[in-house]
């Protein structure tokens, strides 16, 4: 068994309001990237310390998955505040009035930075995994007056979003790919019918390890079409599956997984040993590698409560 | 008219901005500059200062702005016991607030609005100040649940609690109260008991009860309405156009209805004439209800609009609604008293 991060981790307020000055015009690059540093090479820290095996730099720089998206490709202009599905935390929609493009020197620069710090400071064996917002979830949280169709949107991010991953791929070790929408039954249907053909062209070229995280939603009825996607990493919330555990079994046998068994949504703490149990049954039914982490990215919860889970999970390991 | 309110009363959702000024005491309180007592002269000052706009823009049934309030879920959890906080959530952005834990039984202690109510109505111009309260499945909504079987356990003891201030509020007098249910419709397969969560923590308060509900997903929530035990909703609609009209008529809302006629989330104010003809076409659209059973209200609390804007965007309201009750032929008596027995 193996153990993992998700995405991004709860961002201090003062490092909130310097990324909004910055984006403002209104503070220094070089000290908003030195700050990042530090609070960075903090996470990693305790990730060393809880000999976790895929960590990821905590993605500072971004306000949400939506907006690092918007760092890779074109976004054109952002709209309101949306409501980041079921959840109290909202994003800036992008809205698309002309063609998807990769724009990936930010999420380079940042990733660079989040590399340098990793190979200062890591645990044995550790790998160092970048997020990206699967084209799924990105053609559905965005507002698009250009190509007028979804699947359209999907075919074009994904073909942008390859390029980007072709020349990060050299500094990581492997893609997190969190793609939500792939389960939620209030997608474009159409859309979700598609999703093995969009996954083809997401990856092409790319060698490095690839996982596909989805939260919040499990939908049963698409297991069968989510366990052939080309992906190597294939990630379900087990918070929401938890009832669900029998229907997934099937799927599983020689496949790597990762479950989301932290609740990065609740500060009640989990059961080492629930986790530890619920491991073990994906092994049992020939899972070729169970990686356990948290069911979605953490910002959802006080960054002390976050913390605590990583090292629980560091205890999960060990015990 | 023999309660003093005049056709399509006019009021306000609570929360109100604060004067800067405030703001500085409460920052050289948590300095440790000033003591308890600054504070609590400056929060009755600005009582007074947010009464005194009311009166000025010439709103019937004011609040006292919610000026002890720092968030709407962190105030009672902060009073009511069971709940610890370990941080900051982020929301969006820079944007962050305190969101509770829910560690062991609620339970309501002191009562927690009742001085901020007396105080406020010792210096009320109007006899009709409304208190809000945060609805029992917003507080749930809004709090990590660490110690209950599961979210809708948390809710009924919450109603309880909740219930038991609602009483102590009556008892000293308040003769509006609002339940404040902004989150009700974000989970829709929660609405079913959420309702009666809320219907729970209004048994026996036989005044007036209003229920607020904003941005969102309407037609979750407008099925259920007629099963709620309250005797008015107001809700955000300008902020929508008015769209959510048609779902109130479609499915047949019997409530007085509180018209949002002011949008909260920008500083353009609203003409009168434009508050006089959103309110003529709303009256129109949904003539299956008497003309009585309409108020008027900004879509939300005003609190994060500057000052002068609140101010001037009440003004409107009020204003707009006067060109409309000239038109209105006599005889409309909004009522003042409960019209359900709970
Ligand atoms: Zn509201």
């Amino acid at each position: 068994m193996k153990t993992a991060l998700l995405g991004s981790f709860p961002r201090p307020r003062l490092l909130s309001k310097h990324v909004q000055q910055f984006r403002g015009g209104k503070f220094p690059e070089d000290k908003l990237m030195a700050e990042i540093s530090r609070i960075s090479s903090r996470l990693l820290g305790l990730a060393k310390e809880a000999a976790i095996d895929y960590v990821t730099g905590g993605n500072f720089l971004w306000d949400d998955i939506v907006d690092m998206a918007c760092s890779q490709v074109t976004c054109h202009e952002r709209n309101g505040l949306m409501r980041f599905y079921e959840n109290n935390f909202y994003y800036r929609a992008p809205v698309l009035k002309g063609q998807l493009e990769t724009r990936d020197q930010e999420y380079l620069t940042l990733t660079r930075l989040f590399r340098s710090q990793f190979d200062k400071n890591h645990a044995e064996g550790a790998k160092l995994k970048s997020s990206l917002l699967g084209p799924i979830s990105f053609a559905s949280l965005s507002q698009d007056s250009y190509y007028n169709d979804r699947v359209e949107v999907a075919f074009a991010y994904s073909k942008a979003l390859n390029r980007s991953m072709l020349n990060v791929q050299e500094v990581v070790d492997a893609f997190e790919i969190q793609d939500p929408s792939i389960f939620d039954r209030r997608a474009d249907q159409k859309l979700r019918s598609r999703v093995s053909e969009i996954y083809q062209s997401l990856v092409g070229g790319v060698t490095k390890e690839k996982h596909l995280i989805t939260y919040f939603f499990l939908d049963s009825s698409s297991l069968k079409q989510f366990f052939d996607l080309p992906v190597d990493v294939f990630g379900l919330d087990m918070i929401e599956g938890r009832n669900k555990m029998r229907q997934i079994y099937p799927f599983v046998k020689e496949r790597r997984v990762y479950l989301g068994v932290l609740d990065s949504r609740t500060t009640k703490m989990e059961r080492v040993s629930s986790i530890k149990r619920m491991a073990s049954r994906f092994s049992a039914k020939g899972a070729s590698d169970v990686i356990v982490g948290f069911n979605s990215f953490t910002d959802f919860i006080p960054e002390i409560v976050a913390s605590r889970k990583v090292r629980l999970l560091g205890k999960v390991k060990k015990a | 008219m023999n309660n003093g309110l005049p056709p399509l009363p006019t009021t306000v959702i609570g929360s109100y901005p604060r004067p800067k000024w405030l703001r500085e005491v409460i920052r050289l309180r948590s300095l440790g500059r000033f003591n308890d007592e600054d504070l609590s002269e400056a929060l009755n000052d600005s009582v007074q200062v947010v009464l005194r706009d009311h009166q000025v823009a010439g709103v019937d049934v004011p609040t006292d702005g919610e000026m002890r309030r720092d968030e709407m879920v962190e105030f009672f959890a902060e009073r009511l016991g069971g709940f610890m906080f370990y941080g900051p959530v982020r929301v969006w952005g820079p944007n962050y607030y305190r969101k509770p834990s829910v560690v062991s039984k609620v339970r309501h202690g002191e009562p927690m609005l009742v001085d901020e109510f007396r105080y406020a109505s010792s210096i009320s111009y109007s006899p009709y100040l409304k208190v809000t309260i945060t609805g029992p499945y917003t507080m749930a909504d809004w709090s990590y649940n660490e110690y209950y079987k599961s979210k809708e356990e948390l809710a009924h003891d919450l109603a309880k609690a909740m219930n038991s201030e609602m009483k102590a509020l009556v008892e000293s007098g308040a003769k509006i109260i609002q339940v404040d249910e902004p989150a009700i419709h974000t989970h829709r397969e929660e609405v079913k008991w959420a309702v009666d969560v809320v219907n729970e923590s209004i048994k026996g308060i036989n005044v007036k009860v209003v229920l607020h509900v904003c941005y969102g997903d309407y037609s979750v929530i407008f099925p259920h309405l007629n099963e709620i035990q309250v005797d008015q909703v107001n809700l955000a609609l300008k902020n929508y156009e008015y769209e959510p009209i048609k779902l109130l008529k479609r499915y047949k809302v019997e409530k007085e209805i509180g018209i949002g006629v002011i949008d909260v989330h920008t500083n353009r104010v609203e003409t009168k004439e434009e508050v006089a003809k959103d309110l003529n076409r709303v009256i129109r659209y949904l003539d299956y209800l008497s003309p009585d059973k309409f108020w008027v209200n900004p879509d939300c609390g005003l609190k994060l609009r500057p000052r002068k804007v609140a101010l001037e965007k009440l003004k409107s309201m009020v204003a707009g609604t006067s060109v409309l009750r000239e038109k209105l032929k006599g005889g409309v008596e909004p009522s003042i008293g409960p019209t359900i027995n709970r």
